[in-house]
């Protein structure tokens, strides 16, 4: 086929290609017609000779030809040289001439004009002959070319019918895949489908017996509150059969609309269950008491199905709780008034048996009677014990608000309990926080029982070492406090299984301690009480053997006067001083006190280092400037050591000695011997410190004092322990109308330490002393004043203090004895003589006149406050 | 008047004296209103009260010109005799101002 088509190619492009067959042919033609007649084609290109002879169309000829269009068919005559005739035919096709050489015996015109007549229609023939070859040749390759066109569609054709077919086998294909899986996945989602059937009709069996077995009503209601299930117990308990409820509104059983007990109208929260105490009615009218818990429930998309609620029947159980509450309430008022009836004859007892030790009475007598006091006074606190437990128990026991000092508080039970340890190798020290606010408000009497309880226990499991009574701020609010006390003993410990029990009411560590130590095992109990009443708490860590940390917190209010109590340092700043204690813990303290006063403390614990120490100082130029001694060491005890330094052959033999010996071993007169200069007990407060070392500074500082001193060396050992009164800082109530000297007044005061308190005028006055007539050591009246003048306010204050003496109301205030009445001075700016005569009548014992002179407010605070004894 | 000396006098800080003053210029001011308007309606009572109680107040800043007024006042009320009361507590008022100059420089 493809051999065909190039012949086809071949045949129509013969004629084209050659264009000399094409002349030849045409040649032959003419030829054909007129055989005497010579022709030649001479192309216009390349002229040929014609007959031996160039030929050269005539240039005029040919110009003409050129110039004229209408001529250029026409044929060109011209004479050769042989006197022949020839003509020129132009073939414009082949761009060409035919030449037409025309015998020399036919010179006759017409016979050349008709033989050129055939020539030119021979020469039209045969180009139309030709436009039809090329006719025909164009069409055939056209038929060809479609041929071919069709051909190649055909073929196309086919192709998409084979494809199309394919792609129908392979749908085919996939469908019935497709059908086979489907009908496979079916067939196991069926199966599946009736196991988890089969799983769900279990469960639900399942189900139905936990609630039919529930023992507890349960009840499931829809939205609107219509009962939906009951299980068996919600029948048993309400009476109700499940097909007389089911459908009904729940308000069926509580008979009135549910308000707050209600599931769907109070419950807020999604995470807790509804709990709530409710009423409801049995089908036979019982009233009963239930707790209820219920929850709501949600499908998956969170819409609201229902409710669960469960419901246990408490009635009975709420009766027996209050009547066993009663009854325990009952035994407790039993308890504390019994234990209160037994304690008036117990003081009889004791009071009884005092006396009796004052008589004469021989060994054996004293022995017993003394036995019989402490067996009294041993059952008196065991009364105490019951008595405040019971009161706890009954919820009589009332917090009282009082404004006291905390510190003050704590370093009392420290000597409270030092007794106790009396015969025991044992310190009581007590560290007192930077922070603790000076002043606090709450029930003084029941804090520091706390902390006398613990410090008692303390000191019971405790046979040598030390006990630490430590008390800080721990947190703060706007108007509360947050104490926090610790007592760390090294005592007997307390087994870790032991640690939980301790705090029950009648429970010890272990039954073999109440044989050995004795105690009811109130104590802490009371003490956890009393700190929960305080919004605190009562803890303790112990370790067998190594002792135990009781902590003790409570909140209290905040006093007005809530600043942390301020000391002045004077000439303390910078000072250098060496405390030798073999208690590292004492040592820790009184650095810790010392350096906050800005001192530079040395601490030694081993008493033969003092000497090298002090010399050591001496040479270096930067001696100490005094020394703090604990009299009870091993080895060296205090006395040794302070004869020791004053020896004479030392540089620093001079050097200022404080002492500090623990309560009950305290000897001034030694003191005096061994040459100390001052005497401080244990535990040791901060204010007796800070004024001892401020006095010992003060004294070497003026030389000519320290000389006398030297001289004729008398200390009064006494001179720092400060009246009792004196260990919080003295408290002045000033009556006084007018701002200028109320604001001068409390200046003068702070500034020396006193705390203040104006009252505007003389009713102000009664009333800030009848609120607490402990709380002021003395009074400064101004006689003139709007509404109540100073004269009425004293006696008013004097007929207040007399009626609670005769009502034989025991003092509000620790300390404050009965009978006792608060020094009143008046201040006046008259110094008639009469003045003062009214103001000694109206009660009220000394006057200043004014203006006020700070020396004369001094000296007479001095007067009425420090030395009170001396002027009574 | 020397403010560092007067402080000094009474024990205090130079600070702590200029804050009493301010007090006693502020309560003195009403004080002295009240005092003007008993003596206008003629209550020998109230001005004796309001006389003392600047006196008092004076004494103790060791103002004494303005103690010695407030002084003269208190006589004057006792025995009843207030004519010339205004005259005197006009002067109160020019030492007051005098001591206001003093303390704000």
């Amino acid at each position: 086929m493809r051999a065909e088509k190039m012949d086809a190619i071949d045949q129509i492009f013969d004629c084209f290609t050659d264009p000399e067959k094409e002349r030849n042919s045409l040649l032959s033609l003419v030829e054909k017609r007129l055989p005497g007649v010579c022709f030649q084609i001479v192309s216009n290109e390349n002229p040929v000779v014609f007959k031996g002879q160039k030929f050269h169309p005539p240039l005029e000829e040919g110009d003409k030809t050129a110039e004229d269009p209408e001529k250029k068919n026409n044929d060109v005559r011209f004479k050769l040289p042989s006197g022949q005739s020839a003509y020129a035919v132009p073939l414009k096709k082949f761009n060409a001439f035919l030449f037409c050489e025309f015998p020399a015996e036919s010179s006759d015109i017409k016979t050349i004009d008709s033989a050129m007549s055939v020539i030119r229609l021979c020469i039209d023939l045969f180009f139309s002959q030709k436009t039809v070859q090329d006719e025909q040749a164009f069409y055939k390759i056209q038929r060809k070319q479609l041929q071919r066109k069709f051909h190649v569609l055909e073929k196309k054709y086919q192709k998409i019918l084979e494809d199309n077919h394919r792609g129908f086998q392979i749908i085919q294909k996939q469908q019935s895949n497709y059908s086979r899986k489907l009908k496979f996945e079916i067939a196991r989602q069926t199966k599946e489908l009736r196991r988890a059937n089969d799983q769900l009709k279990e469960n639900s069996n399942f189900q139905q017996k936990i609630l039919d077995n529930a023992a507890t009503a349960i009840f499931t209601v829809d939205p609107q509150c219509r009962i939906t299930e009951v299980n068996k117990e919600f029948c048993s308990v309400t009476g109700f059969h499940k097909l007389e409820v089911i459908g009904k509104h729940c308000e069926c059983l509580k008979g009135s609309p549910c308000e707050d007990s209600c599931v769907f109208r109070n419950f807020n929260s999604e995470k807790k269950i509804f709990k709530k105490q409710c009423e409801i009615y049995a089908k036979d009218g019982r009233k009963l008491t239930v707790i209820k818990n219920a929850d709501r429930i949600y499908d998956n998309s969170g819409r609201l199905l229902g409710a669960v609620e469960s419901f246990v029947n408490v009635t009975e159980l709420i009766e027996a709780r209050e009547s066993a509450e009663a009854a325990n309430k009952a035994k407790s008022q039993f308890l504390a008034t019994m234990s209160h009836e037994i304690r008036t004859p117990m003081n009889a007892v004791i009071g009884f048996t005092d006396i009796l030790l004052d008589t004469r009475l021989d060994e054996n007598q004293a022995d017993y009677a003394f036995t019989i006091k402490k067996s009294g006074q041993v059952l008196l606190s065991l009364l105490n014990d019951i008595l405040d437990f019971s009161k706890i128990e009954a919820g009589e026991l009332e917090l009282e608000e009082i404004e006291f000092d905390p510190e003050l508080l704590a370093y009392d039970v420290c000597e409270l309990i030092t007794p106790r340890i009396a015969s025991k190798p044992i310190e009581i020290l007590c560290r007192v926080g930077d922070n603790l606010p000076s002043r606090v408000v709450g029930d003084s009497g029941r804090f520091r029982q706390v902390l006398i309880n613990l410090m008692g226990n303390a000191a019971k499991f405790t046979d040598s070492g030390e006990i630490i009574l430590s008390l800080d701020i721990r947190d703060e609010t706007e108007k509360l406090v947050k104490l926090h006390a610790t007592i760390q003993d090294t005592g007997i410990g307390i087994p870790e299984n032991r640690l939980s029990r301790i705090f029950n009411a009648f429970q010890q560590a272990d039954d073999s301690t109440t044989r050995k130590y004795g105690g009811t095992g109130l104590g802490l109990s009371i003490c956890k009480q009393i700190s929960s009443l305080m919004n605190g708490d009562v803890w303790v860590e112990s370790e067998v053997g190594k002792g135990s940390s009781f902590h003790f917190t409570a909140w209290l209010g905040k006093s007005k006067n809530n600043a942390v109590r301020r000391f002045e340092f004077g000439s303390m700043a910078e000072k250098k001083a060496l405390i030798v204690d073999d208690n590292q813990s004492n040592l820790d303290i009184l650095k810790h006190y010392l350096s906050s006063a800005g001192m530079e403390i040395k601490t030694l614990t081993d008493a033969e280092r003092v000497p090298p120490t002090l010399q050591k100082s001496f040479d270096s130029g930067n001696p100490f400037h005094f020394c703090i001694l604990d009299i009870r060491m091993p080895v060296i005890n205090g006395y040794e050591l302070a004869e020791q330094i004053r020896n004479p052959n030392h540089p620093f033999s001079n050097i200022p000695l404080i002492a500090v010996s623990s309560l009950l071993e305290r000897d001034a007169l030694k003191c005096k011997e061994s040459g100390f200069d001052g005497l401080l007990s244990k535990p040791i407060r901060r204010e007796k410190l800070f004024q001892a070392v401020r006095k010992i500074l003060d004294d070497r500082k003026s030389e000519t004092k320290k000389s006398e001193i030297l001289d004729d060396h008398e200390i009064n050992p006494y001179s720092f322990s400060i009246p009792e009164k004196l260990r919080r800082p003295a408290s002045v109530l000033l009556v006084e109308d007018n701002p200028v000297n109320q604001q001068l007044a409390k200046i003068l005061l702070t500034k020396a330490g006193y705390q203040i308190k104006v009252a505007a005028n003389g009713r102000e006055a009664i009333e800030l002393f009848e609120a607490s007539p402990g709380a002021f050591d003395l009074i400064f009246m101004d006689l003139q004043m709007p509404e109540m003048d100073g004269f009425e306010a004293a006696r008013s204050i004097r007929r207040i203090e007399k009626k609670s003496v005769d009502d034989g109301q025991p003092p509000t205030v620790i300390g404050l004895p009965a009978g006792h009445s608060i020094p009143i001075v008046a201040m006046t700016a008259n110094t008639m003589k009469e003045d003062h005569e009214k103001c000694i009548e109206a009660g009220m014992n000394d006057f200043i006149t004014k203006p006020i002179k700070r020396e004369l407010v001094f000296k007479i605070l001095e007067k009425w406050v420090f030395n009170e004894e001396e002027s009574k | 008047m020397n403010i560092k000396e007067s402080a000094e006098n009474l024990g205090l800080e130079e600070e702590e004296y200029l804050e009493l003053l301010e007090l006693f210029i502020d309560t003195g001011t009403t004080d002295l209103a009240d005092l003007q308007s008993a003596v206008e309606k003629k209550r020998t009572e109230e001005v004796a009260c309001a006389a003392h109680s600047m006196k008092g107040a004076a004494a103790n800043l060791g103002l004494t010109s303005i103690f010695r007024i407030a002084k003269q006042i208190e006589e004057m009320a006792h025995k009843d005799m207030l004519d010339d009361a205004l005259g005197a507590i006009r002067s109160i008022k020019n030492e007051m101002d005098l001591i206001t100059n003093i303390s704000k420089r």
